[in-house]
């Protein structure tokens, strides 16, 4: 970068380290940026800044927020007796896109996995273990996990910590995408919509 | 299963080289140390991903260069086409796109996702020297050689034993750190790590269930096959066996429910030992596949010729089951075993493989012609265009097609 004058190759490194981008592609948004409006680049500064400053974490269900509780948690139209425990707030978002689900959630903020030195205690389990203890409302806890391996283990950890408890817990179930071919489906996949077939 | 167009860039001492087989018989000839074995590598690595001589992608990309490709096209017998291509760009320092090395794997022109969606595809079976090892090296070998004929015929097997092996890495991590709290006396995680323990120990167990499920049932079809061919070697004096060796306990007619059963109560009941030693003691990566000859150890006890026939014998079981399980002959990859084999283990060879594709390499086209022509199938005047020869001659890393017999 010894080509670019120091404010130029700051701008650059800094772009670089964001996921999914590379050296080329660092170079080519510092040049668009540098040819924008100064307004526009200070919009994007700004709009970084303010998503950083006022998101913060739910107290309740631990989910990225603007206001402490979340708009979902202090919502009058939700079904309190329900939490989806999903991996991320992205989880939350995709979950919501489907417009069927009224309950509320719990975001663990990652999986269990002790290869990478993630147990119980890292992510936010003690915060819905607290959540079903004060909260007698709820009768429902679904596992909404990914179908990976720490996902399924993380929710068979929480199914297990539950159990004495009494609380019922459901697993989403796996399968096969809608309006897709059984012939593109993998084979894990497929088995897995075999094992979890149903009369109808 | 018949190979139509071989492509090869950059691919061990190949530069760039077409090749274009016959239906039948294809000899690859010339002098040592030419590059004849590196075109049976190249269509082996096309089933599976993997050589059948080396774990290392580095070694299969021509000397000086950071790239290799391998293409081949090829018909099933109900005459549909399929085309699979492996391309491994290993990591450039310097260079941003290639921070890491990659394996890339295409099915008629469209990229895999994952290596697993690779199996079931295109099928070869291999005859080379190293196949000794599957009675002279450790279980490593052995397992290798299992876990590959189920992964090709039964796809779904191979993503089961890749989900084992990363369980496998998280319980013993998890038993590692267990152990570090024994050690330093730190007990505020013990309620916690042994609910954990529990939920691993579950997970691993459905695995390895499905696994020992399936190895026991090939491990049975084995026996069956290699058996009889090793007492046709043998002119019916010797009876080999094949036995699938696993964790204490579970009985050959298991049915994956009691594997689970069994082996999760062996997991839990073993836990201390594991704990001690930071690592799973049993399950399917331990496990053996135990040969024996009349009750002998064959490792221990059988002659080199007895080895020899032994491993023939497992091949020959292994290419078997592929013909039944895919309904059609494999292309079969001959790797110098003609010059390694006696008249009569040549014999049993040949009549097993009277309808594939062959792929054959050796120093003197001659020995081949001789051995292959005397079988009848493989009469020139035999207008079934499967037996039709081609003959390449192999020189430097250059493949010439010869018309050998004008």
């Amino acid at each position: 970068m010894a080509r670019y004058s120091p404010s130029i190759a700051k701008l650059v490194a800094e772009l670089g380290k964001l996921p999914g981008i590379g050296g080329k592609s660092a170079q080519r948004l510092a040049f668009y940026l540098l040819g924008q409006p100064e307004d526009k680049v200070a919009a994007l500064a700004q709009a970084m800044l303010d998503a950083k400053r006022n998101t913060r974490i739910c107290s309740q269900c631990c989910n990225l927020t603007d206001q402490d509780p979340c708009e979902i948690c202090s919502s009058a139209s939700r079904d309190r007796s329900q939490i989806c425990v999903v991996e991320n707030p992205k989880d939350v978002a995709a979950m919501e896109r489907i417009h069927e689900y009224r309950g509320l959630y719990h975001v663990l903020h990652g999986a269990i996995s002790p290869m990478q030195n993630i147990g119980p205690d890292q992510i936010r389990l003690r915060e819905l273990l607290a959540r079903l203890r004060d909260d007698s409302a709820i009768s429902e806890v679904i596992l909404a996990t990914n179908p990976t391996v720490e996902g399924e283990a993380t929710a068979l950890y929480i199914a297990r910590l539950l159990k004495p408890a009494g609380i019922r817990t459901t697993r989403i179930a796996h399968g096969i995408p809608m309006g897709g071919d059984l012939e593109y489906a993998d084979e894990v996949t497929l088995a897995k919509a075999m094992e979890g077939r149903r009369e109808i | 299963m018949i190979v139509r167009r071989i492509e090869l860039q950059d691919f061990r001492n190949y530069t760039q080289q077409i090749i274009v087989p016959e239906a039948g018989v294809n000899v690859f000839y010339g002098e040592n140390a030419q590059g004849k074995t590196n075109i049976l590598e190249a269509i082996y690595l096309c089933t599976c991903a993997r050589s059948h001589r080396t774990a290392r992608d580095h070694e299969l990309i021509r000397h000086g260069c950071n790239q290799y490709r391998v293409a081949i096209d090829f018909n099933y017998f109900n005459g549909s086409e399929g085309a699979v291509e492996i391309e491994y760009l290993e990591a450039v320092a310097g260079d941003p796109q290639r921070t890491r090395s990659q394996r890339i794997v295409r099915h008629n022109g469209i990229k895999l996702d994952r290596i697993a969606d690779l199996m079931g595809l295109f099928h070869a079976v291999i005859f080379a020297p190293e196949d000794l090892q599957l009675v002279k090296e450790g279980p490593a070998a052995r397992r290798r050689f299992l876990d590959l004929l189920i992964s090709q015929v039964r796809p779904s097997y191979f993503s089961d034993i890749q989900q084992y092996a990363r369980f496998l890495i998280q319980r013993n991590r998890l038993l590692k750190m267990m152990r570090d709290d024994r050690q330093s006396g730190k007990t505020s995680q013990e309620k916690q790590n042994n609910l954990q323990i529990d939920v691993w120990n579950q997970m691993l167990a459905e695995k390895a269930a499905a696994i020992i499920e399936q190895r026991m049932i090939y491990v049975q079809r084995i026996n069956e096959i290699a058996e009889q061919s090793h007492a046709a070697l043998s002119s019916g004096k010797e009876k080999l066996n094949v036995k699938y060796k696993t964790v204490a306990g579970i009985r050959p007619d298991f049915k994956r429910e009691e594997i689970y059963k069994l082996f999760s109560n062996k997991l839990k009941s073993m836990v201390n030992e594991d704990i001690e030693r930071g690592t799973t003691g049993q399950g399917p990566h331990r496990d053996d596949l135990d040969l024996a000859l009349d009750g002998d150890h064959v490792k221990l006890f059988a002659s080199q010729g007895q080895q020899r026939s032994a491993t023939l014998s497992l091949k020959l079981a292994e290419l078997a089951i592929v013909r039944q399980d895919t309904g059609e002959p494999p292309v079969l990859l001959l790797d110098d075993v003609m010059s390694e084999l006696d008249e009569s283990r040549r014999k049993r060879l040949l009549e097993n493989i009277h309808d594939a594709q062959i792929f054959v390499t050796c120093t003197d086209a001659r020995q081949v012609v001789h051995d292959m022509k005397r079988d009848s199938c493989y009469s020139p005047d035999d207008c079934n265009i499967l037996r039709k020869f081609g003959f390449f001659l192999v020189n430097q890393g250059q493949v010439q097609s010869v018309d050998y017999f004008s």
